[in-house]
């Protein structure tokens, strides 16, 4: 395997063989869990089974800590989202707390949204938010905001396109 | 509902259109227009069902709990090791592989710090150095025992360090380093080089490549290449301007102008062809280009041709 050619099946079983136990370390550095590295290496090498396009890399290790770097901040970012979740629920008379199953599925819904809303700014996300679930206004939304109504335009655009880009690809 | 994805160009309309409609003081006549927009095409009406399809999506996160931890789900905390040690907790915007600005380098995608088109940001450092990002902008930050380094990956900063630190402030390029000599600069990565504006005191200036350092001192400004820096020369009048909201040009293409003001405003603003070549000076208000549209005419043979606020394009002038 040399620099330069795509990297195939075997290629990528390869740098699974040289380069996991380096990975896992790596991982375990980040993460209490030991199962969650194990699962986080393995989707790390998953994903690059799954890109076609990939050059046969030069730096592995830089390449694995990139696509795992990327795993990490998903699962970071989920599992912050349960808790805040599982804290706001734990607020609401027990009688309006959906069963155990229904906050399972609620969940899972969530961190759609939450990856459809993926890089907007905690802003342009409150805008949309407003916009679309409340039907709030661009004016009431500014006022809430303490932004400018064109501003609050551009949230709404930017969060429109992306949950475009997120649930349909990139326009052509 | 067809889930193919429209041209950038139909989805920017749709886009328009649904900001257009959703102000709630479109007229009868912008209501036609975009009757006449919808039934222009088949993809016109994709584009429209497409966006209708994302408010289902949105749906499960109606009720307040829901709403309230996806707000609260955003900026990620990052632990920053200095020296080995855990010395300081720097908020850190949201790392994502976001397909929202297609022409970036996936490298911008995983900086610590990044600004979308449109959008400024000012942050404090650990050491209370103030740095300011300019649109399309991405750095990391990368502080330890011996220096406090900088590294701009794209776009352009305006730093202000702080005093009281002995440990040599940093901004790096591709092109090389740049020492603040306690200070206010500007750094901005341009297609071929770095370009440096000191706006106080002064900044030593090494390419890449090694050799002596320049030191640059304020109202100057050189371009440096990773294997030489160019002569310094004046720096030109508001060349920090963005940061204060405006945006100050000599002798610009009118079809740039457009481009670095489009960046600050929801929907299309584009040039024709047949004026994108023009040149222009001035200052012009960056979040409000309805002003600055409204400035052009006067110095320069277009019209602006409005077919919503959010689609605007800049033609010829009528003869």
């Amino acid at each position: 395997m040399s620099a330069g050619e795509t990297l195939d099946h075997r290629g990528v079983g390869a740098l699974y063989r040289d380069h996991r136990p380096w990975l896992l370390a790596w991982l375990r550095k980040s993460l209490h869990c030991p199962q969650r590295a194990e699962d986080l290496s393995q989707d790390t090498f998953l994903r690059l089974l799954n890109r076609q396009d990939l050059a046969t890399p030069r730096e592995p290790r830089a390449l694995l800590t990139t696509i795992a770097r990327g795993l990490l901040v998903d699962h970071f970012r989920r599992s912050a989202l349960e808790r805040s979740y599982l804290d706001e629920l734990a607020r609401q008379p027990i009688a309006e707390q959906p069963d155990v199953e229904e906050q399972a599925l609620l969940l899972e819904a969530l961190a759609e949204i939450d990856r459809l809303l993926g890089s907007l700014s905690a802003r342009a996300r409150a805008a949309f938010l407003y916009n679309r679930l409340d039907g709030l206004g661009h004016a009431e939304i500014a006022s809430r905001l303490g932004v400018s109504v064109p501003r609050v335009r551009q949230y709404l655009a930017q969060g429109l396109r992306q949950c475009y880009v997120a649930l349909y690809g990139e326009p052509r | 509902m067809n889930a193919l994805p429209v041209s950038a160009r139909v989805l920017d309309e749709a886009i328009g259109w649904r900001l257009c409609l959703d102000a709630g003081d479109a007229d009868g006549q912008a209501q036609a227009d975009f009757a006449a927009w919808h039934a222009a095409h088949p993809e016109h009406a994709r584009a429209w069902a497409q966006l209708a399809g994302l408010d289902r999506q949105l749906a499960p996160a109606s009720a307040a709990p829901a709403r309230r931890a996806l707000l609260r789900a955003r900026p990620m905390a990052r632990h920053l090791r200095i020296g080995g040690g855990l010395l300081g907790v720097l908020l850190v915007g949201v790392l994502s592989l976001g397909l929202l600005e297609r022409q970036r380098p996936l490298s911008d995608w995983l900086a610590d710090e990044l600004t979308l088109g449109g959008e400024q940001r000012e942050l404090r450092l650990p050491d209370q150095t103030r740095v300011r990002l300019n649109s399309r902008s991405a750095l990391d930050v990368r502080f330890d025992a011996q220096q406090r380094r900088i590294v701009l990956r794209s776009g352009e900063i305006l730093v202000e360090t702080a005093h009281g630190d002995d440990r040599p402030f940093i901004v790096a390029t591709a092109d090389g380093d740049l020492r603040a000599l306690g200070t206010r600069f500007l750094v901005r990565r341009e297609a071929d080089g770095t370009r440096l504006t000191v706006l106080q005191s002064a900044v030593a200036a090494r390419p890449a490549a090694g050799g002596d350092a320049r030191i640059v001192t304020a109202d100057h400004q050189v371009l440096m290449h990773a294997d030489r820096l160019e002569a310094s020369h004046a720096a030109p009048v508001g060349a920090d301007a963005w940061s204060r909201g405006m945006l100050v040009v000599e002798n610009r293409r009118l079809g740039d102008l457009l481009a670095t003001l489009g960046e600050y405003r929801a929907g299309l603003l584009g040039a024709d062809p047949a004026v994108a070549d023009l040149r222009i000076s001035g200052s012009f208000p960056l979040y409000d280009s309805d002003r600055a549209l409204a400035a052009l005419p006067p110095s320069l043979p277009v019209r602006i041709e409005r077919h919503t606020d959010w689609w605007v394009r800049v033609r010829p002038a009528q003869p």
